[in-house]
């Protein structure tokens, strides 16, 4: 089994988006598809999962509504509005950004020493 | 309306969503979680526990879900209020002594403020009131504040030299006369004012009904016009709102009804309140004048002291009338002067007085808080042991405090809107006729609406 890895601050939100983007999720689905394509390697503390849900639906970037879930019951779906879709754009050109230069500075660090 | 949607707006982004339907979101979620324990082999029981102590109680999902938008300090203080206010009904006595002893204080305070207001900062409704002087001549022999002022008359040719001056801004004679209403079955003897024609931009004070004088009006001899006070508006013609165009006979002379003062206009309290207005040049034609005289009120230029304008005007006043005896001088005084004399005094010992008496009911409320929150010792204690921050404690008691001098506020501004006309009702002719005391809830109204 690999490492467990451990969300920076903000980050959740993130990955929320994301996993709205590819389709209509109730909350637990998108707690399972986040740990389903990070390969089970997420460790999301459950407490902070549905604060960052109510505040980025609370801010307008996923909007819910209730339908009905894979096996009949009552869930709410979330889905991404366009302020979202921008969101998650700039969001992961800030994080691709950020992660290339500081995997530069560190990478530049290992060749150098 | 658009206030009221927008706060329906704000609150809706605010609170977009029910206690119930977060809480049956939840539900499903932590449902669907402890069926894939089931299916992962525990016994229903175990995995109903672990979903509670990994998602958490759904009881509890509404304070995460308000936390989470920011509404957790308006729910926080929204319990401070409500225990407040029960602590207050809790103990009866104790609030209403402090709510009572509050609310006389600011009732008082506001009450005399208001009557301040209306009396000494704004009594009248005419435009730049407080740059309108009297012109008076002053008599230092007199004993009598009373007697020492002796109304100068001018001619019109002396109100034009006085309207050259450098320092002023407008000049308004008038001439304040007894006439009869003619033409009824008896005759009813009024107070007739004649104004020069410049009345309607010297006043600034929007008609009721119709319109003011205006330079027209002089034209030909004089236009035989009427501008009616109020009083007799209501008096004669029982607020009649067609009035205007209609005739009215005075000392057997028809002239036009041509517009209706407001009741704030009393032109004006130191000769007497004219009932009707009439342009000053049909003075000529009244039987014995043979030269008009006229009462002067000078408007002075902005930025203009008392002292610089009387340089100016004592010398065109003299050349005018001749050598004055060596005991009268010129003087000029702002048109509020009269009133801030005769009761001036009496309303700052008032307002210190009551002033006083706010000092002594927010001190007596502080006392009983004091006391009270010794009792509560033991209370605060258990908060505190089981972990309400310092702070914490002291929002509560500050909202407790808050609470009460808001009723105690409210209930004082109510009663300050009898107790201030108590003044006006038990002495109503040491005040202006034009001050119409009220709360001065709006510092600045259009005249014709008050």
């Amino acid at each position: 089994m690999t490492k467990p890895v451990e969300l920076p601050q903000g980050t959740l939100e993130m990955l929320i988006l994301k996993a709205v983007s590819l389709g209509p999720l109730h909350g637990y689905g998108i707690l399972l598809r986040i740990q389903q394509i990070s390969g089970e390697r997420l460790e999301i503390l459950q407490g902070s999962f549905y604060t960052a849900i109510y505040r980025i639906e609370h801010r307008g970037w996923i909007k819910g509504e209730w339908g009905e879930s894979e096996n009949n019951r009552r869930a709410r779906f979330y889905s991404l509005t366009a302020t979202g879709a921008r969101q998650l754009k700039a969001e992961t050109a800030k994080w691709t950004d950020m992660t290339a230069v500081v995997a530069g500075i560190l990478d530049k660090k290992a060749e150098e020493r | 309306m658009s206030l009221l949607a927008a706060i329906r707006k704000l609150r809706h982004s605010m609170a977009p969503r029910t206690h119930s339907d977060v809480e049956e979101e939840f539900r499903s979620t932590l449902d669907a979680y402890q069926e894939d324990l089931v299916r992962q082999g525990l016994p229903v029981e175990e995995a109903r526990r672990k979903a509670r102590i990994d998602l958490g109680q759904p009881a509890a999902q509404n304070e995460t879900y308000r936390k989470a938008i920011g509404l957790r300090l308006f729910d926080e203080l929204g319990g401070d209020i409500r225990y407040g206010l029960r602590g207050l009904r809790r103990n009866p006595g104790f609030a209403a002594v402090a709510v009572l002893s509050l609310a006389l204080g600011i009732g008082a305070t506001t009450a005399m403020f208001s009557l301040i207001y209306a009396v000494l900062l704004h009594p009248f409704p005419y435009a730049d009131a407080d740059r309108i002087v009297n012109l008076f001549g002053i008599d230092d022999t007199a004993t009598d504040a009373g007697t020492s002022f002796i109304w100068t008359s001018l001619s019109k040719a002396d109100l034009d030299d006085l309207g050259r001056a450098a320092p002023v801004d407008s000049v308004l004679g008038f001439n304040p006369t007894q006439m009869e209403i003619t033409g009824g079955a008896f005759p009813e003897e009024i107070a007739g004012t004649y104004l020069t024609e410049n009345a309607g931009t010297f006043f600034g004070v929007r008609p009721l009904l119709g319109r003011n004088l205006e330079p027209s009006d002089a034209e030909n001899g004089g236009h035989s016009v009427v501008v009616l006070n109020y009083r007799l508006w209501q008096r004669h013609f029982g607020g009649d709102s067609h009035v205007i165009g209609q005739t009215l006979e005075l000392n057997h002379a028809p002239y036009t009804i041509i517009g209706v003062m407001p009741r704030s206009f009393a032109f004006n309290d130191m000769t007497d309140v004219g009932d009707v207005y009439l342009p000053a040049t049909l003075m000529q034609h009244v039987p014995g004048v043979t030269v008009p005289y006229y009462l002067a009120w000078i408007k002075l230029r902005p930025h203009v002291t008392p002292a610089a304008a009387h340089a100016v005007i004592e010398p065109i006043v003299k050349r005018t009338i001749g050598r004055l005896p060596d005991h009268l001088h010129i003087g000029l005084q702002p048109i509020i002067w009269v009133f801030r004399e005769n009761i001036g005094h009496t309303l700052t010992l008032l307002l210190a007085g009551v002033v006083l008496l706010l000092i002594i009911g927010c001190a007596n409320c502080s006392i009983l808080l004091l006391a009270r929150g010794r009792t509560r010792q033991h209370e605060l204690a258990i908060r505190s042991a089981i972990g309400a921050s310092r702070w914490r404690i002291v929002r509560q008691l500050l909202v407790e405090a808050i609470v009460i001098s808001c009723t105690g506020a409210v209930l004082g501004v109510a009663v300050s809107y009898w107790l201030a006309k108590l003044p006006m009702a038990l002495s109503p002719d040491s005040f202006p006729a034009e001050s119409f005391i009220r709360l001065p809830l709006r510092p600045a109204q259009p005249a014709a609406f008050r």
